[in-house]
């Protein structure tokens, strides 16, 4: 038998097979521990899934650009890698250690979506962070509360079961629908006692105000993610209390207030009143022109006057803050009244709007 | 001459939202059209209490009650048959709004 000379040693064939491949699989390795997809298929029984491992962030959230950056290419691959390239996949929490809750929302929506597109026939399984730091265990116990396990049939850890969830996990609650009912007050209405009278009345106003437009303005066009056309008009949202304060979240995966304007107002107005607002950038000039023209009267009531309920949804309560986001843009305000006008490089396809209210300033309030 | 009394909590929904009805099942095109639309079909005066709900959106009300008018309602004529009950005063403005 003729074996080739390797490092001064005869290395029989077979070795340095071995030796290959394992020299394959770690460079893989390497690769994908550096946030990269997987570009070789190793040789598998075609009994087992063909998995696709996809990284999540450290820090779920939308707040910096950096956890926005890498939140929404973590959005971006779950949604290709779904509809587009029909993969199974395993999200890897294992190094994630904070959820956001704005971020872990736009994570949630574009799973359910994606796994309704594809009509739940792709394997989708979650690696939780291990147990034996605070932070991981806290993970794990929010993907099961917000029902994320649930979506994609995963069981939760067998510990879940026994364990009294954390103080900060407990008050997280989910809700998604197509149609505006009884369900997103519900969810608020759980929250009930812990903010004034006044301030529910204002939140559950803007709330169901932001799901009408949501209906009515974010799916009026094709969202243009590559992933082909779907009809349905969803949204998502989370109530969460954390630090003292009660956040109100929901969001949609559609066109975005930046392309949705056009189709309501003239573009001449627009580009009036956009010339005297200037924010900046057209995404969030759009959103600041949306709230100025829904506050206006112009005759037809029919359009875009429920933006400012949603903006002016949490008035009544001291301290209290609103966000948008919609597309590039992020659009809020300071503690001291000044406009906050944030232009991202990274795309949120769709609009999310949050509130949040002080609980405890709140019930003092009522 | 009978009035109607319309209590919008007890006898449509707690949570009235939405415009169309395709929006969701408590939306203002449903209330204008079943309870609206009947009692102003009948003689005398109609009492809306508003108190009790949830909230109520510019969607809903817009729809419910400028809707009418689209209907061909007489503008000037809804306010003098439509009377409005809430504690809170901005929400009867707001609708008159709609009905001028």
């Amino acid at each position: 038998m003729r074996f080739r000379k390797y490092g001064g040693t005869d290395v029989p064939p077979g070795v340095r097979r071995r030796r290959f491949r394992r020299r394959v699989r770690e460079r893989e390795k390497r690769h994908i521990g550096r946030d990269g997809e997987r570009r070789w298929q190793m040789a598998r029984p075609k009994s087992q899934p063909d998995f696709v491992r996809i990284l999540a962030p450290v820090h779920v959230s939308l707040l910096s650009a950096e956890n926005r950056a890498t939140t929404l290419a973590f959005c971006r691959k779950i949604r290709e890698r779904l509809t587009i390239s029909g993969n199974d996949l395993l999200l890897d929490f294992s190094r994630t250690n904070q959820l956001q809750a704005t971020g872990m929302l736009a994570v949630m929506a574009e799973l359910d979506r994606s796994v309704r597109m594809t009509g739940g026939k792709r394997l989708i399984r979650c690696k939780l962070p291990s147990r034996h730091t605070e932070e991981g265990m806290i993970v794990g116990q929010v993907l099961d509360q917000i029902g994320m396990l649930e979506l994609i049939g995963q069981d939760p850890p067998i510990e879940h079961a026994n364990e009294s969830f954390h103080e900060s996990v407990r008050p997280w609650r989910y809700a998604t629908g197509t149609r505006i009912d009884e369900k997103p007050g519900s969810v608020l209405e759980e929250h009930e006692g812990r903010i004034s009278e006044a301030v529910m009345k204002g939140m559950q106003k803007g709330l169901a105000e932001a799901i009408v437009n949501s209906l009515h303005h974010a799916y009026a066009q094709p969202r243009r993610d590559g992933c082909g056309a779907f009809k349905e008009r969803r949204w998502w949202m989370f109530t969460h209390e954390t630090n003292g304060m009660l956040s109100v979240i929901v969001c949609d995966l559609g066109i975005g207030i930046p392309r949705s304007l056009p189709l309501n107002w003239p573009r001449k107005l627009l580009s009036v009143i956009g010339e005297v607002i200037d924010g900046g950038s057209p995404d969030v000039t759009a959103i600041r022109t949306a709230l100025i023209l829904g506050k206006s009267s112009t005759g037809n009531a029919h359009r875009g006057r429920g933006l400012p309920q949603v903006w002016e949804a949490t008035q009544e309560a001291e301290n209290s803050s609103v966000g948008i986001y919609s597309d590039r843009a992020y659009v809020s305000t300071a503690e001291n009244g000044d406009p906050i006008n944030v232009n991202y490089r990274d795309r949120f396809l769709g609009t999310l709007v949050w509130w949040r209210v002080p609980i405890e300033a709140a019930v003092t309030d009522g | 001459m009978d009035e109607t009394v319309i209590n919008i909590a007890r006898d449509f929904s707690r949570a009235p939202a939405g415009r169309y009805v395709s929006d969701g099942p408590n939306s203002g095109e449903r209330f204008r059209t079943e309870f609206l639309v009947p009692a102003l079909a009948r003689e005398g005066d109609i009492v809306i209490e508003l108190d009790g709900t949830r909230a109520y959106g510019s969607s809903f009300l817009e729809e419910a009650f400028g809707g009418l008018v689209r209907l061909g309602y007489a503008a000037a004529d809804l306010p003098r048959r439509i009377a409005l009950r809430s504690a809170d005063p901005s929400l009867v403005t707001e609708i008159r709004g709609y009905l001028a």
